[in-house]
């Protein structure tokens, strides 16, 4: 068949490539296969936690002994916990949910992103793909984009809906919906920094390590340091994990709950551009 | 003299070093539109580094390189939007399957109805023979499969310059066949350069011949120039009868350099050099015959590709 209507592709500027390549990125998260074991694997990991304190323990029965320790102890938290009313199982819920949330996205989207671009580079993929009409803009664009937008809604929309939906079945609605957003909201902002920061690595680095153990280590290193330089809260992410919690749990935010929101948008923003600037310089 | 329009790649002086040990040097390439342009070369001659600074996938040290009168550094997605690039080693997405890469290949040069793009891809994947294996994940090709896919994948966008690394590297006789025709096939619509070390495969197709050797450019001429060479010209001679007497005679002539004799078949085989090929083409055979021998073959000896490789090569190794 003459290809009479075949026209050649007329964006040859920075963003040459990358609605082929999104396509391409987008088709790694977003086909049943993949949809079915992120679904199930951080069901498993967050959500059947959440299902264990919301469900499973308010059941259980406490033995008699550990009911005498409590009540003779006078501590009314620890009392008020015995009935398991509905605020008890919510604040149950969601500090579990948050707690392991965090810590499983922390890990799970370096996993994930910490070869996005290593592996091409490594391959010659990237090599192959960079001598078609391709910008190198376009080429680590797409693989963030990508890898955010699948984080972002297959990721942590799908396991924090059903976490509230877990929650709200178990108290009976007690839920705040703005507050859990928010919650949701910062909990995202922190978990996209490290995914950021894994997937540019592999524009500075071939070094699996790096890619993969720096990330996590800054993340765990971090929550540590803050406990001797508090002033470090401000202006990273290491505060947003209990920050998260507290915004769900509807407390009362510091006046400068803003900073540290606004400084990880930032850094996760200037390490996509490094990335950028890096990969326009690489040889490949 | 090529006019500068006529040319499809030009480079000067151009040169790349790795923490300043040069691996090209200053090289000045000048490949005419429509050629079959072999780029020869041991290994680590510096001809994958040069197809890199073309495409762009390398920035020179110095001196420039131009591609379709646009500054590779500057130009590169406009360049290789009009170009079809096999690598030496091609590597590609083993999930996909050969028509799912021509598929996402073809989109980066061109869009239209869905039916045309298909046809397109149909079309390419029976010109390089793997239609039958076009719904196969890639994972489980050999490497003349893989290596057709490459072809296949350089030629979707029907590019003005087809740049082949090693082209036909893994594939079999009847493979190496194919792509020699498909190249004869497709030159009238593109220009070709490619690099190997098939030698006889660039004497049977190439239009022009470049030889790098350390990086840097020995020969580069039309392939019937280089072949007629510099050096002194031989005729071999086979006779029958007395050979020494004959070598006697030949050698006593002023315009010939050296003989050589070889026995062969119960024959011997003169090869003669001479220095005055218009003096040799009226006396030699006369000479030859006046000794009293049988003359069986007489003819010119043709220098092939692989003679002219060696020297060059070999002569710039012992000066180095």
């Amino acid at each position: 068949m003459p290809a009479k209507n075949l026209k050649p592709v007329e964006n040859l500027g920075w963003t040459a490539g990358l609605r082929n390549m999104l396509k391409k990125e987008n088709a790694k998260w977003w086909n049943w296969k993949s949809l079915a074991v992120q679904l199930i694997v951080w069901t498993v990991i967050v959500n059947s936690l959440v299902a264990m304190m919301v469900f499973a323990l308010p059941q259980m029965p406490i033995p008699e002994d550990a009911k005498q320790q409590i009540n003779q102890s006078g501590d009314a938290e620890a009392m008020q916990m015995l009935n398991f009313t509905p605020e008890v199982i919510l604040d149950l819920g969601l500090s579990i949910f948050f707690q392991v949330a965090g810590i499983a996205l922390l890990i799970g989207s370096v996993i994930l992103a910490h070869d996005s671009i290593l592996k091409e580079r490594e391959s010659g993929t990237a090599a192959w793909l960079l001598s078609k009409p391709i910008s190198r803009k376009a080429f680590v664009l797409s693989k963030l984009v990508a890898n955010v937008i699948g984080l972002l809604l297959i990721v942590i929309a799908v396991q924090a809906a059903i976490a509230y939906a877990q929650i709200s079945i178990a108290t009976g609605g007690l839920v705040s919906i703005p507050s859990f957003l928010g919650g949701v909201g910062i909990m995202t902002v922190n978990s996209l920094f490290y995914l950021v920061l894994a997937l540019v690595l592999g524009a500075f680095t071939l070094n699996r390590g790096v890619t993969l153990g720096l990330p996590i280590v800054v993340g765990i290193v971090g929550s540590f340091l803050l406990q001797f330089v508090s002033e470090l809260q401000y202006v990273t992410p290491w505060a947003l994990g209990s920050m998260a919690l507290a915004m769900a749990e509807g407390l009362p935010m510091p006046d400068w709950v803003i900073f540290p929101i606004v400084a990880t948008v930032l850094w996760t923003l200037a390490f996509a551009g490094a990335a950028v600037w890096k990969f326009e310089r690489t040889e490949l | 003299m090529t006019a500068t329009d006529d040319l499809v790649i030009s480079t000067e002086k151009l040169t790349k070093s790795y923490n300043g040990k040069p691996v090209l040097k200053s090289l000045d390439l000048k490949v005419p539109k429509h050629s079959i342009f072999g780029f020869l070369g041991p290994n680590g001659a510096g001809k994958t580094t040069t197809i890199k600074l073309i495409l762009g996938l390398i920035r020179p040290t110095s001196g420039s390189c131009a591609a379709f009168g646009m500054d590779t550094v500057g130009n590169s997605i406009k360049i290789r939007h009009r170009i079809g690039y096999l690598a030496q080693d091609p590597r590609y997405y083993e999930y996909m399957t050969a028509r799912e890469t021509l598929r996402f290949t073809a989109k980066f040069f061109y869009e239209g109805p869905r039916d045309e793009i298909e046809a397109r891809i149909e079309d390419t994947l029976k010109l390089v023979a793997i239609d039958d294996k076009a719904d196969r994940p890639i994972k489980g090709f050999s490497g003349g499969e893989r290596q057709r896919l490459g072809i296949a994948q350089a030629y979707i966008n029907h590019p003005e310059l087809l740049i082949l690394d090693e082209p036909a590297a893994s594939l079999d006789p009847m493979g190496r066949r194919d792509v020699l025709e498909l190249m004869s096939k497709i030159r009238s619509e593109t220009t070709i350069f490619y690099s190997t070390h098939i030698l006889d495969d660039v004497q049977k197709v190439s239009d022009i011949v470049a030889i790098l050797n350390h990086g840097e450019l020995v020969a580069q001429a039309p392939i019937e120039q280089l072949l007629a060479g510099k050096g002194s010209i031989s005729y071999r001679v086979v006779v029958k009868g007395d050979a020494a007497s004959a070598r006697a005679k030949i050698t006593q002539m002023p315009w010939v350099s050296a003989v050589n004799a070889a026995g062969q078949n119960g024959h011997t085989a003169l090869l003669v050099s001479v220095t005055d090929d218009g003096q040799a083409e009226d006396s030699l055979l006369e000479t030859i015959l006046s000794s009293g021998v049988k003359v069986i073959e007489f003819g010119r000896k043709k220098q092939d590709l692989e003679d002219v490789f060696m020297d060059l090569v070999e002569v710039k190794n012992n000066a180095s």
